[in-house]
């Protein structure tokens, strides 16, 4: 047998299996030989099988992974009493030694950067479809009778409809929250009757297109990324297109026409409710129905309901949108339709909240 | 070939997803009422060339012909005229999980005619009865056997009556009684409604059974190697396609490799 030569490296250079394949011999023989040598592979080693049972796959393993740890830096490796079997397994693995190479790892910044990139192109896939999805649009109400009204109204009634009571509930409850965290400071300043053109400001100009945003883009996004998801990975999107369908025109449309008629509806009912839920807040403080309402009417002007609305009409194009475009672009795959669900929602809410960001800017610029 | 015209001609098509080339140099013709089938081992290309022929996805180069018009370059018009040429069943049938059998199939008319309400739905009734389906034509594709969707899908795929039909494997994931039985309405739908069938498949019987003539994608030189009736390359064909027809498999360390 080969003397082994210490090497400066300090892993030991000649490893004995051991003959026993118990899960605690394995355990020891991992802890105290393996590991040390793959975290510092030395130039030369010699492992010894003789007596050990490569059948083994804890033992087989072993051997597989020191011996590409040490050839990894440019090492000889000395195999010592490998049976014939094993030697058999040991080439066919080689054969696919590369394909099981590692993938190299990306550093944080470089996987903050791929994520980033690939948010940013959910953006651009929208973009592109949306020339598609605007010109099906007009086509769709230049001509009615093409529009698939069964799928508008499936996706009405649980965008609109079923939607409804879990918007109200929050933003009467963010109608509350507001009017009880101000009402403090006010009452510092002996203004407590201000409360009121707090939260009918914040509830109507932002709040409640942004509250049934969220909830538009949780619900019906992530549904008609599914959706159409699935009829992606079923084939039926191709279907479509080999009956000369297009998709757009057929799935896009219904669905993006249903929440851009539906949500602005669900977004005053909701704006309604948050003012109530601040109201409760001014009535424990004694103010009365009436006032609050006389305040509402003379602090808010017409157009501060519309730009309400007018939100809501272009956050729902955005979050329809993105949930179909999400859908179409899903990939195949046990994993891909839940990946473009959540592709739908984060983007339809970056969406939402860049273009409310630009559309206050806007508002503020034209002094609405 | 005699004097009838192809309905679809490929000359030198190159297939492939992106920068990946799956066949370089396919080359055959299809004449009016042939039943074709593709054929090959696994990753041979066989869907590659399915879906390219179905216009899903572009060829790379060549030339590839559907009743006439060139699909590589077409315009969207051309495009539309080639689609209409073709009915496509897809190997999981992919029907439309939300209609039933029977507007699954009144779909395409509905969207491509201007027939009446009655007329579409006499049509669609009558494919069912074709493929035997007449008394499930109100259930959801769901509450259909695997074998059911795909006749079905069959049904689907003949409801603009396309002079060529692509079926994708169908008779994949099937018991071989519900394989053979589709086999039979395969060559009498080819023999009653003079369709061009191509089919791809790699289920020996079914080759046999329904193909006048096969083409064989070969996975080790990616090109076709030959075409040609199946029971003829069965004796004299080249090496590889003489012992995939015969499922005589290369000897084991070969077939490691």
């Amino acid at each position: 047998m080969d003397a082994p030569v210490e090497q400066p490296t300090g892993a030991p250079t000649r490893i004995d299996f051991p003959s026993s394949n118990d899960d605690a011999t394995v355990n020891a023989f991992w802890i105290q030989s393996v590991q040390p040598l793959l975290a510092n592979p030395p130039a030369a080693v010699t492992l010894n099988l003789s007596g050990s049972d490569v059948r083994s796959l804890a033992m087989f393993s072993a051997l597989v992974a020191m011996r590409r740890a040490v050839e990894k830096r440019g090492g000889t490796v000395t195999i010592l009493g490998l049976q014939d079997i094993g030697k058999s397994i040991l080439q066919s693995i080689e054969r696919r030694a590369i394909a099981l190479a590692p993938v190299p790892k990306q550093s944080v910044i470089a996987q903050t950067g791929t994520a980033a990139l690939a948010a940013l192109g959910m953006i651009g896939s929208i973009l592109r479809f949306s020339q598609q999805i605007v010109v099906a649009l007009f086509w769709a109400v230049r001509h009615p009778r093409t529009v698939r009204w069964r799928d508008f109204c499936a996706a009405a009634a649980s965008s609109g409809a079923d939607a409804l009571p879990v918007t109200c509930a929050l933003s009467g409850i963010v109608g509350f929250i507001i009017a009880f965290q101000t009402m403090p400071s006010f009452q510092k300043f002996g203004a407590p009757t201000m409360v009121g053109i707090v939260v009918a400001i914040a509830m109507v100009r932002e709040l409640g297109p942004l509250i049934s945003a969220i909830i538009l883009s949780g619900r019906s996004g992530s549904a008609f990324a599914a959706e159409l998801g699935t009829m992606t990975v079923t084939n039926e999107i191709d279907a479509l297109r080999a009956m000369d369908l297009e998709p757009v025109r057929f799935l896009v449309v219904p669905r993006v026409l249903a929440v851009v008629i539906m949500t602005p509806i669900l977004s005053m009912i909701a704006t309604l409710s948050g003012l109530l839920g601040g109201y409760l807040v001014l009535y424990m403080n004694g103010i009365s129905f009436a006032f609050y309402l006389e305040q509402i009417r003379q602090n808010l002007a017409p157009h501060d309901f519309i730009q309400g609305v007018f939100k809501m009409f272009v956050f729902a194009l955005l979050i329809g949108s993105a949930g179909c475009v999400s859908g179409l672009e899903t990939a195949q795959g046990p994993g891909a339709v839940g990946r473009s669900a959540t592709r739908a929602v984060v983007s339809g809410i970056v969406l939402v909240i860049v273009t409310d960001g630009a559309l206050g800017a806007l508002f503020y610029l034209l002094g609405w | 070939m005699n004097s009838t015209r192809p309905v679809l001609e490929a000359n030198a098509l190159e297939i492939g997803y992106g920068s990946t080339v799956i066949q370089s140099n396919i080359t055959f013709s299809v004449t009016p009422g042939e039943i074709v089938c593709v054929c090959g081992g696994s990753g041979c290309g066989k869907s590659t060339l399915m879906r390219t022929v179905a216009t899903l996805l572009d060829p790379l180069g060549g030339s590839l012909k559907i009743g006439g018009v060139e699909l590589v370059g077409s315009s969207a018009e051309d495009l539309s005229v080639i689609r209409r040429q073709l009915g496509v069943m897809f190997q999981s049938g992919a029907l439309f999980g939300g209609l039933t059998v029977l507007e699954n199939v009144m779909l395409p008319i509905e969207t491509h005619t201007q027939l009446s309400r009655s007329v579409r739905r006499e049509m669609a009734m009558s494919l069912l009865s074709a493929v035997f389906l007449e008394d499930h034509a109100n259930k959801l594709p769901s509450e259909l056997s695997g074998g059911m969707q795909k006749r079905a899908a069959i049904a689907r795929a003949l409801s603009l009556e396309p002079p060529i039909v692509l079926l994708d494997e169908p008779s994949a994931g099937l018991d071989p009684i519900t394989s053979a039985e589709l086999d039979m309405l395969i060559r009498r739908l080819a023999r009653l409604a003079r369709k061009t069938f191509l089919v791809v498949t790699h289920e020996l019987p079914s080759i046999f059974e329904i193909a006048d003539r096969i083409v064989f994608l070969d996975a080790v030189e990616r090109t076709v190697t030959a075409v040609g009736p199946p029971s003829q390359l069965r004796e004299n064909g080249p090496e590889r396609v003489r012992r995939f027809l015969n499922r005589q498999p290369e000897n084991a360390d070969k077939e490691a490799a």
